[in-house]
């Protein structure tokens, strides 16, 4: 990540902690953090999905990020009284996250996207510890940059498609004719 | 000075009662002049709807903007939803009928109240009701849900996923259908077939049905005037009569100016809260208690049904969650109870389960992550998937089921706002556990029926003061002692003023509302047209 994005984003970050819903909008990912959340992605993401698939999950997250709107009233349901608004941007509660992957990949010796995926790996894991993830978010939520890239990808309608191995594609309108037929096999 | 409307019918709300009484009105009586007045705003962009619910799907954003009203909330409403269109902006369509042992506690089981209409009348209405919104669907099995038409379109058909469910839950001998819907299966209404875009909450297409629709058709036709973001905040009684003579109200716009509306007719449809709460407000010397109340029935029986819920795992071929998240069964067969037992009614359904994310702890605690992570989630997957089961049961409300002013709680021009408490009869209290225990028993039996079992019970009892699809506050009847209006809405105290949909109901029954609120609705549009002297 460039110096100049990481101070932009570290200042909306702390401004997102005294004024929760003052910014509307983080800034937009550089080329650096998307090489970052690619690097991640190669050791949370599974395998089977191959360089392409990963890419393209990733991708997906970033332009997730990119279009997030915080403070827009959010959708409720039945029994839902209360007014909410869309929180802050999980992308403000990466730079820490991030210097904090540096540092424990410095420990063994490089920069985290220089080291072995199975370093990666272990630094990944020893950042999630610390961070007290025990399970993915319905949608991203900055507890850490890991865990939202996985909850990204399987919550998406390619996320779920991977999952059941089948062309369910939950965000296309898919038309009734083939509702009765069993979903096309994906391998 | 007011700035004043004049027109033979004002409709005080817009939602789809509003809609409804508005078109039939239009249809059965043209050339009358008739006013929609709605406190909340147009959202007729449908143009962006498709983009609206990729946001919510993707990110929460609600994806009706600005639907709802800050200032002007109650304490124990379900939905906050305040816009032309009203809760129906959001609804999912499901078109479920009452059955005939609603409108017959009192003589069938020697519980509640009996409704001041027959069956067969209100059965006329139901089929008015699914032609104008448009329902698909199949008919019941059971031959007491009897209907003198067909659905006007096909039904839905089930996907994949629900065949898996459907083969499940007809192993349990409670036949299973999907539940019909005010989704089209054929072009209907001027709107598309449904296209399975899984953005129920609002439908990309137009083919849920939507009361904007009907609103957009009755301004461009020039048979109706719409006025948005404006709050009646009292009716107005004549000096020399008991007839409502001017509805007054303010804009969102225009605060401080004052507005009045003076039509030949008064119809309150502003859902079960805000008919009622305006009922309250517009208390006069001559009806210190509120208007139609001067036996004050109003704000009582305010009721609902109950949920009684329960995720069942089974054994079952492979399920696909996602392909019509909308979409889901219904049993009809608890909406009798046998005469020789305790009193017992529910509906049964089935909603696919959903995904259930891979689970990034192992066992052990340890971290699981890429292949490990997905392997895990497969293991768990392969074992049996779980259902959604949901029964609602009724709730016969007492005297007590009340909606009353706070005067601790205030909108911006400093009305006092609802307070709206749920409370059941003495019988239904006393049946409850029983209830419960029935339920329990169908949960487990389907379970059992799946070699599977009930992994979670959840009870939405009343005690938490939710209950669903609620209505009430003006009940209607024959004995202006107990009830507010006439079963046409027509309230016993103004000859001009009715009420008409929810709000007018008994009782609530054990299943959806929506499509009997339409059909009082259309029955008392009936009435109103018959009473708007000719030379209108």
């Amino acid at each position: 990540m460039k110096r100049r994005t990481l101070f932009k984003t570290a200042v909306l970050a702390l401004l997102s902690d005294v004024l929760p819903f003052a910014r509307a909008k983080a800034g937009a990912l550089s080329q650096d953090d998307r090489e970052l959340i690619a690097a991640i992605g190669e050791v949370v993401l599974p395998s089977s999905l191959g360089a392409q698939g990963r890419d393209k999950a990733v991708d997906a997250f970033a332009n997730w990020l990119d279009g997030y709107k915080a403070g827009v009233p959010m959708s409720y349901g039945y029994g839902q009284l209360k007014f909410a608004v869309v929180p802050p941007s999980p992308s403000l509660r990466y730079p820490s996250q991030i210097r904090r992957l540096q540092q424990l990949s410095k420990a063994k010796g490089s920069a985290f996207t220089a080291l072995s995926a199975a370093d990666r790996k272990a630094v990944v894991e020893a950042a999630l510890l610390e961070a007290k993830v025990t399970t993915l978010p319905d949608r991203p939520d900055g507890q850490h940059i890991a865990s939202d890239l996985m909850s990204h990808f399987y919550n998406s309608s390619e996320g779920n498609d991977f999952l059941f191995k089948a062309s369910i594609r939950v965000s296309t309108c898919r038309g009734l004719g083939t509702s009765a037929d069993r979903p096309v096999s994906i391998t | 000075m007011a700035t004043v409307y004049e027109s033979d019918v004002c409709i005080i709300g817009g939602g789809i009662s509003a809609a409804m009484m508005a078109q039939k009105l239009a249809e059965a009586r043209p050339g009358i002049k008739i006013t929609v007045v709605e406190a909340g705003r147009k959202i007729f962009d449908s143009e962006n709807r498709a983009r609206y619910g990729r946001r919510e799907q993707e990110y929460g954003d609600n994806s009706w903007p600005n639907d709802s009203i800050q200032d002007q909330a109650s304490n124990g409403q379900i939905s906050r939803t305040m816009a032309v269109g009203g809760q129906a902006l959001h609804w999912g369509g499901t078109c479920n009928r009452f059955s005939e042992e609603d409108l017959r506690l009192k003589s069938m089981y020697g519980l509640y109240v009996d409704w001041p209409m027959e069956w067969k009348e209100l059965e006329k209405y139901y089929c008015e009701a699914e032609h104008r919104l448009g329902v698909s669907g199949e008919p019941s099995p059971y031959s007491e849900d009897w209907r003198s038409q067909p659905y006007p379109m096909p039904p839905m058909p089930l996907t994949y996923d629900l065949i898996q469910y459907k083969k499940w839950g007809d192993r349990s001998g409670y036949i299973f259908q999907g539940v019909p819907q005010a989704k089209n299966t054929k072009p209907w209404g001027g709107r598309s077939v449904c296209l399975r875009c899984g953005t129920c909450d609002i439908c990309p297409t137009g083919a849920k049905y939507s009361p904007d629709y009907t609103f957009k058709d009755l301004l461009a036709s020039r048979k109706l005037t719409l006025h948005d973001r404006t709050l009646v905040r009292k009716l107005v009684l004549d000096t020399q009569s008991t007839k409502i003579v001017a509805a007054e109200a303010n804009s969102y716009e225009r605060p401080d100016e004052k507005i009045e509306y003076r039509a030949g007719t008064f119809i309150l449809a502003s859902g079960h809260i805000w008919s009622t709460h305006l009922l309250l407000l517009s208390a006069c010397s001559r009806f210190p208690n509120g208007l139609a109340n001067s036996t004050d029935q109003v704000g009582r029986y305010m009721n609902g049904h109950a949920i009684y819920a329960a995720m069942i795992e089974f054994q079952s071929d492979e399920v696909f969650p996602g392909m019509n998240d909308g979409y889901s069964l219904i049993s009809r067969k608890f909406m009798r109870s046998p005469a020789d037992k305790t009193y017992m009614r529910h509906d049964l359904r089935i909603f696919p389960s959903g995904v259930g994310l891979p689970r990034v702890k192992g066992n052990g605690g340890r971290l699981l992550l890429g292949d490990e992570l997905l392997s895990s989630w497969q293991q768990k997957q392969r074992s049996r998937p779980v259902a959604r089961c949901r029964a609602y049961y009724d709730i016969h409300p007492s005297a007590d089921s009340r909606l009353t002013l706070n005067a601790n709680k205030k909108n911006r021009w400093g009305d006092p706002l609802p307070d709206v408490f749920h409370d059941a009869n003495a019988a239904t209290k006393a049946r409850a556990g029983e209830t419960k225990t029935h339920i329990n028993g169908v949960f487990a039996h389907m379970g059992k029926a799946g070699d599977g079992k009930v992994l979670q019970y959840i009870d939405g009892d009343i005690d938490g003061n939710y209950l669903d699809h609620p209505g009430g506050g003006c009940r209607m009847g024959t004995d202006p002692a107990a009830s507010v209006c006439d079963s046409f809405g027509r309230t016993h105290d103004h000859a001009n003023l009715f009420v008409v949909g929810a709000p007018t109901i008994p009782a609530a029954s054990v299943t959806n509302g929506t499509l009997a609120f339409v059909a009082l609705t259309l029955r008392s549009a009936d009435e109103v047209a018959r009473d708007i002297p000719h030379s209108a």
